[in-house]
């Protein structure tokens, strides 16, 4: 499977340049990008609004 | 017999994208065979709707989104075509839209008691498809007390917020990690699932995180 560690497309980016006040710093996230059947469309919510992402 | 894996959801009970994420990652979960222990984390879509808006959900996609009600409608539409897909029978005719803080405090009084997996699906039912109100005290009541809860707990815990703080402190963390949409998946405190994604994803971020984990435990052992 192909992995990336920054924008795979979809709706994030990345990590946060600042920690919370309220919790510790995570780790970097490793992405995981789509596989599979690319007809299945996938979304998210973002801000209120809700979306299909583009085509892969 | 192996430890589950860790899997931390960030999702909102309105967010129609995360019901349809929930369904499939539970169709990942019987294809790949793979013990999980899930968390679900709080993240506010919209904080600032207010508990009794005023109008359709299509009314506030059409403000937030600087669409028409039409656009609003068709892809309401969509999604729903999408959800019914997976077996889900949303029905935006009846939703209520609102403010979903109390659900999420509610959503981590069920998680202290064992039963938040049951109140996530309880609400998320409850919300798409069967009109209820998610934002009111006494449809929480009712909500929480259909999974095992206990109707004078809910009161007080959604009365003297005790459980706000855990609120808020799962949106920061999740800010911390950069997430911006729900549903995201966290799996293992390592690997990041952005978006109601195929099965096929979802099995195979799960199989990484198995032979990451397998591999830490190798390496532990090696120099043990």
């Amino acid at each position: 499977m192909t992995v990336s560690s920054g924008d795979d497309g979809s709706t994030v980016t990345g990590v946060a340049e600042e920690p919370s006040i309220t919790m510790s710093a995570p780790s970097p996230l490793t992405f995981v990008t789509a596989v599979g059947d690319a007809d299945v469309e996938t979304g998210s919510c973002i801000d209120g609004v809700c979306a299909v992402d583009p085509p892969r | 017999m192996s430890e589950p894996l860790t899997v931390e959801i960030w999702s909102d009970v309105q967010c129609p994208w995360c019901y349809i994420g929930k369904r499939r990652f539970e169709t990942a979960l019987a294809d790949s065979g793979e013990q999980v222990a899930i968390t679900y984390r709080s993240f506010e879509l919209a904080p600032d709707t207010p508990v009794d808006y005023d109008g359709t959900p299509a009314d506030y996609l059409s403000d937030r989104k600087g669409i028409s009600r039409e656009q609003a409608s068709e892809m309401m539409a969509h999604v729903t075509g999408l959800a019914a897909q997976e077996g889900l029978a949303y029905d935006f005719d009846h939703v209520h839209q609102t403010n979903t803080v109390l659900a999420h405090e509610l959503l981590h009084l069920a998680r202290e008691r064992g039963v938040q997996a049951e109140l996530k699906e309880r609400l998320l039912a409850a919300y798409f498809e069967q009109g209820r109100h998610v934002g009111r005290v006494e449809e929480l009541v009712e909500l929480g007390t259909d999974v095992g809860l206990d109707a004078d707990e809910i009161r007080a815990a959604l009365a003297d917020h005790r459980y706000l703080p855990a609120v808020k402190a799962d949106v920061a963390q999740g800010a911390a990690y950069g997430i911006r949409g729900v549903p995201f998946y966290v799996i293992d405190g390592a690997l990041g699932v952005s978006g109601a994604q195929s099965p096929e994803t979802f099995v195979a971020a799960l199989a990484q995180a198995r032979a990451a984990r397998d591999a830490a435990s190798a390496s532990a052992g090696v120099t043990a």
